[in-house]
């Protein structure tokens, strides 16, 4: 009976080692996966990566945040590609009793990091003027539209349109990398006074759809038509 | 042209027709979180239960999948938007006196400012699980759990017998307990408290053994007993390639349904599995000789429901590699799209409203929902024809 025993947990000892070595030896040399997301960084004499997430993180009145979408192999960080300055960015605003201000930098990056088939737009940079207790993504959500999930922020001004970190197996991470031209806030004033008549941030999604959301008055219908039909159906029955 | 495959027919629409009409909405709702096209399938579910669910007890489940979906969006919403600082964006809609909370606690905060960004999202997040849930209460309301295990194939026959008895025997042990406790009140004891409770569980097992010992004889003295001559070898390889498939669709239906999984995840393990299990089903199905009494026949009509929630997932399926943006809000704050290709496809899903036969109503459906044990017994004794070895 003993050695039954001692031959059972001799098995076991060598499957559990087995199964301990096999996971370690094969992978331990493969190279670390990637991940395509997101980056937050903060600018102070350099771009440094967040050490906390943007809604723990309070910048201060004249920080630059950077939020850069690549292809992060955890090292090296690849922050905005860009060396603009506090003054460049929100030179023109101005910020009332307890605001602050804070430059934005949006780079969505490269054609190689992009995800499946979609072109990266001009990065942009953008001044935020908000209360002094906002957070790192409320900054964010002030000049830009932002879709998260479980808490991550996903997608900023709809790119990428879906997913939130996506996995690259074998990443090849490029290293020093020129800067690029930000479209700078004055730019898109610039290009907004060339067109037919100046709109605000708000109205121009409505815009697109001659002033009134037709579509969704269309799919706000077809729901009442739906449900309406349920509730006199199940009454017919009843 | 067979009787049955006119929708004019009146009879029950074989429930795996439902069930995979119904998975199709749900595996499209799962795609998206965009509030208009997920409001048209909550829309479409309603219209198709409220038409087709047929008069017996389940066919509430709608209702009750239905007021659990609210819940779930307004336990999301009121916790997202009072208790995570993650979500929190910049139109402020009212500010709570907040408790401050140490460091340690980030991402949580009591109280506070209560924006429009976070009440949007977590409704948009809570709308998607709820529509999902709606699609599986839908199911439930219209395809009935004993005629689905009726016609699981011979391999897992014994399987689909003992969780039909469980089905039948469960509500009983709800009327025993109800039974039991109104005696006890009667004889002036206490029906309420922990005493009392295990003094209710007793007398509920001794009844639910007795029942099942009488059970076990009246289905042995049908020849239920009967052991098929099966070797040893036959029988391990039936049951692994079986649940070894089962354990495929599973993981392939998982990968479907979550959209962040790896894609080797979704179709190709759910076909490896549909086609393992199916392996597994034809070797088992081999050594067992019993014919099914009165099938569900699969005619025009299941063909044509499961195809039109097919056709809402393909839609979607399609809308997410074309059009990605319109399956997906920018921000909280967005004027939502409308992906046409995706509602059409989503409509298309509510034409079995008029596609599947309606459900025969009357005498034989009480018959088959009143005493869940006599109609049992009733059908025992029907099945009895199946064993013709």
């Amino acid at each position: 009976m003993a050695t039954v025993h001692r031959r059972i947990v001799r098995a076991l000892i060598t499957l559990f080692s087995l199964t301990f070595l096999l996971t370690l030896s094969p992978f331990a040399h493969a190279e670390a996966p990637a991940y395509k997301f997101w980056g937050y960084y903060q600018y102070d004499g350099e771009w440094t990566a967040s050490p906390v997430g943007p809604a723990e993180s309070t910048p201060e009145d004249g920080g630059i945040e950077g939020w850069r979408y690549a292809l992060n192999a955890a090292n090296p960080e690849r922050p905005p590609r860009t060396d603009l300055d506090f003054e460049e960015v929100c030179g023109d605003t101005e910020a009332g009793d307890g605001e602050k201000r804070l430059a934005v930098l949006i780079d969505y990056g490269t054609a190689e990091d992009a995800p499946n088939g979609e072109q990266p737009s001009q990065p942009e940079a953008a001044c935020a003027v908000l209360p002094e207790a906002a957070n790192g993504q409320q900054v964010l959500e002030a000049v830009a539209d932002v879709r998260t999930g479980q808490g991550l922020v996903c997608g900023v001004n709809g790119y990428p349109a879906s997913g939130c970190s996506e996995t690259v197996a074998n990443a090849d991470v490029p290293a020093n990398e020129a800067a690029v031209d930000f479209a700078l806030p004055e730019d898109a004033a610039a290009a907004e006074s060339t067109g037919s008549e100046p709109t605000d941030a708000g109205a121009e999604q409505e815009g697109d759809e001659g002033g009134f959301p037709w579509p969704l008055a269309g799919v706000a219908a077809l729901v009442v038509v739906l449900a309406g039909g349920a509730v006199l159906v199940a009454r017919a029955r009843a | 042209m067979r009787p049955v495959d006119l929708p004019s027919y009146s009879r029950n629409l074989h429930p795996g027709a439902w069930w995979l009409w119904a998975i199709g909405l749900a595996a499209a709702a799962s795609r998206t979180t965009n509030p208009a096209i997920l409001l048209i399938i909550l829309g479409v579910t309603g219209l198709v239960v409220a038409a087709r669910r047929s008069d017996a007890p389940w066919a509430n489940a709608y209702a009750a999948f239905l007021k659990l979906a609210l819940v779930v969006i307004a336990i999301r919403v009121v916790l997202q938007s009072l208790l995570s600082s993650q979500s929190q964006g910049v139109e402020v809609l009212f500010t709570l006196p907040e408790i401050p909370l140490p460091d340690a606690a980030a991402g949580i905060k009591l109280g506070g400012m209560v924006t429009a960004e976070a009440v949007l999202r977590a409704f948009y997040e809570g709308l998607q699980l709820a529509t999902i849930l709606c699609c599986v209460g839908a199911a439930n309301a219209l395809a009935s759990a004993r005629r689905l295990l009726r016609s699981v194939p011979g391999a897992l026959y014994e399987l689909g017998v003992a969780t039909v008895v469980a089905l039948t025997f469960a509500p009983q042990l709800v009327t025993d307990a109800a039974r039991v406790r109104a005696a006890h009140r009667l004889r002036g004891r206490d029906d309420r408290g922990l005493r009392s409770l295990a003094r209710t569980v007793m007398p509920v097992l001794e009844g639910a053994l007795d029942r099942s010992v009488e059970l076990a004889a009246s289905m042995d003295s049908r020849g239920y007993g009967r052991t098929t001559d099966a070797g040893r070898v036959s029988r391990l390889t039936t049951g692994l390639l079986t649940f070894g498939g089962l354990f495929g669709v599973c993981v392939g239906m998982f990968g479907l349904l979550d959209g962040s999984s790896p894609p080797m995840l979704g179709l190709p393990s759910l076909l490896a599995g549909v086609a393992l299990s199916s392996c597994g089903i034809a070797v088992g199905g081999r050594r067992t000789r019993r014919t099914r009494y009165r099938p569900d026949p699969w005619a025009l009509p299941e063909w044509m429901v499961s195809g039109c929630g097919f056709a809402a997932a393909a839609a979607m399926f399609a809308t997410a590699a074309v059009d990605p943006a319109a399956l997906h809000l920018p921000g909280p704050l967005a004027v939502p799209e409308v992906p046409w290709i995706a509602v059409g496809g989503v409509l298309i899903a509510a034409l079995p409203a008029r596609l599947a036969p309606s459900p025969p109503s009357g005498s034989l459906h009480r018959a088959v929902s009143s005493p869940a044990r006599s109609s049992f017994e009733a059908s025992l004794a029907a099945d009895q024809r199946r064993e013709t070895a």
